[in-house]
């Protein structure tokens, strides 16, 4: 039967409402209290108790309600004979407080010899029980036998040893002989319930004397089952916790001696540096740097000595950007090595940087082995390409202006053939040149992936460059497609090798004409933000998903290849996918079956403004002065060549005038080293010189890959327009030539806007 | 300069590739018309030989061949005064900058790429000899 604190005589139990009025009164208020339960209710603690301790009990009540454990307040009973001091332990119920009522009048005679102890008693929350050197129980609070299971009574007839299972019954405890007089001491124990079972407890024990001379002891008692849980479970997660950092100590230990056997062996060199100060301080290096540099480190000395100017650069670069950089590093022995660095970062922070240096110098031969093979074969192949092309050619024409006119009209036999044997042969002419294609895009593509292809970066007017692309295309769009050009105004010059990607858009655009056989290829030039966005959409077949990505491989064309357009060598994407990477940009390829596709790609802007349209300008080349725009804006390079001094000087300044700015050369020689190592935007050229005439340097140009897309204006007094135009000269004039008319030239050939 | 009177021109080909000469033979044949004399070496030497026996108006030269090669021949002829009118023609393949380059420092007149268009290198050949086709 569950203990009632309101049915029993062990205690003076009483229920508070909120407002410290009695609302109920146990049973055990008559023996206790001497006073009946029943008179109790609906009075206040403060009449029944020491109205002078009002303040200690309503403290005592508002700390409950506040949520503390319990509050024990000492006060004393007002009685009519006299008063009664008692201790109140107020617990939280509800809205109200349980009371439960302690006579301490007894006891205090009992302890009073010893009031520090008696206070400790009477405050104590927790069961005690004093009892003699026999162990004999002399006393216990309600909660010492509340906790054992016992009555008040019942505990008075027991022995310590009956219900502390850890003494021996009738034996004495060792402890209690080692206390001395107000010393007290703790021990732990357990206790065992009058029901047999048992629970940990922390005691404290300490002896004292009463007025009558006995020396008995005091037992406060408290269970610590809770606590010896927690205590466990601290000690198995201590004990875990030992077991996980053993075994993370052998994983450690591991993964440093694994790591330290890689690093051994590795044939890349690696050095890690500290980013705690910037001289380079050696946190590890392996075997294989100091072989391949030739030096030896040492761990945590400064290396800016020992390795190369080169390598350490790298790694500063990588501690202040905080990113991956590479480069190449020369080695003795003409050996080339390729570095790449690495920051170590921690969350936000940048511990060091760690440097991997491989040596290349194999790769690097096998590489341009692999370049030189191929130019090799390419330049092999080009020999009986030359024959089978020529004497086609040579066979067709000899063929058509010579023997099909004397063939009679009237043989359908021989009608047949010759038609047949020049449709043959315009076959053997188109795959030839075919083939040769594929020999140039090998050639292109091998250089590229050796990393040998020459790139000329600079700033272009992309507008201009599409336009150049649409010309070179536009013989392309005879049939049922149309060509549709959508360049925007107000583009910023972007940063880029022209040539090549010009050579993209071209491609691009044959692609949208083969690919399309009605409808249309769009050319679009748009202004995005970070750039300028070029991108050629089709009406064609479209490209399925799946063979989407495909069409940048080497050697693959998706769909069927007409037969009728015998283009393309399946390198022309591959080729534009290498250009636009080194470009730092990648294609994007939207494409539905049967509704077209679309290429496109992102060119930097070089975060200038665009060129501001020139106000319409009435001077013209011979007019003085004014300049149509700030030369720093317009500022493209003109290179004239003239060996006639006064001539170039007049050139020179009627185009400076105009905002260009202009170089000059006196012979044929100079023109073409100039325009080879400073690519102009434009030159101007004579044609009667000495040594190197006109004509042969603008055959030179237009032959060379480098410079055949500068534009060429020629000036001089021979008239071979013809000659000039078959070499790839871009205009023509004879002198003397109106000025004005060689301005709008120059400015067209060059897009400056001109308004006569 | 060369001296206005057809029936003095000589072209001298030089070619190891027996069918490159006589592609070249073949596309030039049309000045044959204009009383232009073929030539043809099968290396540096004999064209140097040639050069010296023939003097010829104008030499179509490849550049890879063996023993002396086509640059060399052209920096000789264009070396010695008594030559150095010799129009000459590289025949180089395409992409080879270096070829171009070095062409150019060796005093070339021209340069065609190979595989070369005939119809080209006829009216090359015909405008450095002054020959209106």
């Amino acid at each position: 039967m569950p203990f009632d604190p309101f049915h029993t005589e062990l205690c003076a139990a009483l229920a508070l409402s909120a407002d410290g009025r009695i609302d109920r009164a146990g049973t055990g208020c008559r023996p206790i209290l001497q006073i009946d339960p029943t008179t109790l209710v609906g009075r206040t603690v403060f009449d029944v108790f020491e109205p002078e301790h009002r303040a200690r009990l309503e403290k005592g009540m508002s700390n409950v309600r506040l949520g503390a454990p319990s509050a024990n307040v000492r006060t004393r009973l007002v009685k009519r004979d006299g008063t009664l001091d008692v201790v109140l332990r107020m617990e939280s119920d509800g809205d109200g407080i349980f009371v439960v009522v302690e006579d301490v009048s007894t006891r205090a005679a009992v302890l009073s010899s010893s009031s520090q102890m008696a206070t400790l008693v009477d405050f104590a929350s927790d069961a005690w029980f004093v009892h003699d050197m026999e162990g004999r129980i002399r006393d216990a609070n309600p909660w010492a036998a509340r906790s054992l299971g016992y009555s008040r009574e019942e505990m008075l007839e027991l022995v310590v040893a009956d219900f502390e299972t850890t003494i021996k019954p009738g034996r004495q405890d060792g402890v209690w002989n080692r206390l001395d007089l107000g010393k007290p001491m703790s021990v732990t124990g357990r206790h065992r319930r009058k029901d047999g079972s048992e629970f940990p407890v922390s005691v404290r024990l300490g002896l004292f004397e009463t007025e009558s001379g006995e020396v008995l002891m005091l037992a406060i008692c408290r269970d610590i089952t809770e606590i010896k849980a927690v205590e466990e479970r601290l000690e198995r997660l201590n004990s875990n916790l030992e077991e996980e950092v053993a075994l993370r100590t052998t994983e450690v230990r591991d993964a440093l001696s694994e790591r330290q056997a890689v690093l051994n062996n590795l044939v890349d060199g690696i050095v890690a540096f500290d980013a705690q100060s910037r001289e380079f301080r050696v946190k590890l290096a392996n075997p294989a740097l100091a072989a391949l540099l030739g030096v030896e480190l040492e761990v945590g000395a400064s290396a800016q000595a020992v390795l190369p100017d080169e390598l350490l650069e790298l790694v500063s670069r990588s501690l202040d950007e905080g990113g991956v950089v590479d480069g190449e590093l020369a080695l003795s022995g003409d050996r080339i090595a390729k570095v790449v660095v690495s920051p170590t970062v921690a969350g936000d922070d940048l511990l060091g940087a760690v440097a991997l240096i491989r040596d290349v110098t194999l790769e690097r031969e096998v590489d341009r082995m692999k370049t030189d093979f191929i130019a090799t074969v390419s330049h092999e192949l080009r020999t009986p390409l030359t024959s089978v092309l020529g004497f086609a050619k040579i066979t067709r024409n000899k063929l058509v202006q010579n023997v099909f006119p004397l063939v009679s009209g009237e043989d359908r036999k021989a009608q047949r053939a010759i038609s047949q044997a020049e449709k043959n042969l315009d076959i053997i002419v188109s795959e030839g040149e075919r083939l040769t294609a594929l020999i140039n895009d090998v050639l292109d593509i091998s250089k590229m992936e050796a990393g040998r292809m020459e790139w000329r970066f600079d700033s272009v007017d992309i507008g201009a460059l599409a336009q150049r692309a649409e010309r070179a295309t536009s013989s392309l769009f005879d049939g049922g497609t149309e060509l549709r050009v959508d360049i925007a105004s107000d583009l910023p010059s972007v940063h880029a090798d022209a040539d090549r990607i010009l050579q993209v858009l071209i491609n691009l655009l044959s692609n949208g004409a083969k690919f399309t056989e009605a409808g249309s290829v769009t050319l679009s030039v748009q202004r995005v933000d970070g750039g300028v966005e070029l991108a050629v959409t089709d009406t064609g077949r479209g490209i399925e998903p799946s063979m989407q990505a495909a069409v940048f491989d080497k050697f693959k064309q998706v769909g069927d290849t007409l037969t009728d357009k015998p283009q393309g060598t399946g390198l022309g994407l591959p080729i534009c996918a290498q250009i636009v990477a080194a470009h730092g940009s990648t294609f994007e390829l939207q494409s539905a079956l049967g509704t077209g596709s679309r290429f496109s790609f992102v060119l930097r802007g070089e975060g200038v403004a665009p060129q501001p349209k020139a106000p319409p300008d009435e001077v013209g080349l011979r007019g003085a002065g004014r300049r149509s725009s700030d030369p720093e804006a317009t500022g493209q390079d003109i290179l004239v060549v003239d060996d006639d001094a006064n001539l170039r000087e007049l050139l020179s300044q009627q185009l400076t005038d105009r905002g260009y700015s202009v170089r000059l050369a006196a012979n044929g020689y100079e023109a073409i080293r100039m325009a080879r190592a400073q690519r102009p935007a434009l030159v101007v050229l004579d044609i009667m010189m000495p040594v190197l005439s006109g004509f042969d340097v603008a055959a030179m140009l237009k032959h060379d890959p480098n410079t055949e897309s500068i534009p060429i204006l020629i000036l001089s007094i021979v008239r071979d327009e013809d000659r000039g135009y078959r070499i790839g000269v871009d205009r023509y004039f004879t002198k003397p030539a109106d000025a004005d008319e060689i301005a709008r030239a120059v400015a067209d050939l060059l897009r400056t806007p001109v308004e006569p | 300069m060369a001296v206005e009177d057809p029936l003095s021109k000589k072209i001298l080909i030089v070619d190891d590739e027996p069918h490159i000469r006589l592609l070249l033979e073949q596309t030039l044949d049309e000045l044959e018309d204009h009383d232009v004399e073929m030539l043809t070496a099968t290396n540096g030497q004999e064209a140097l030989d040639t050069v010296a026996d023939e003097r010829p108006d104008l030499l179509l030269l490849d550049v890879m061949m063996p023993f002396v090669n086509g640059l060399d021949v052209c920096r000789r002829i264009k070396g010695d005064p008594s030559t150095a009118g010799i129009k000459v023609v590289m025949l180089t393949a395409k992409g080879q900058d270096l070829d171009r380059q070095v062409g150019l420092d060796v005093g070339a007149d021209r340069y065609v790429t190979k595989p070369f268009d005939p119809d080209e290198v006829l009216d090359i050949a015909a405008s450095l000899l002054g020959i209106e086709l």
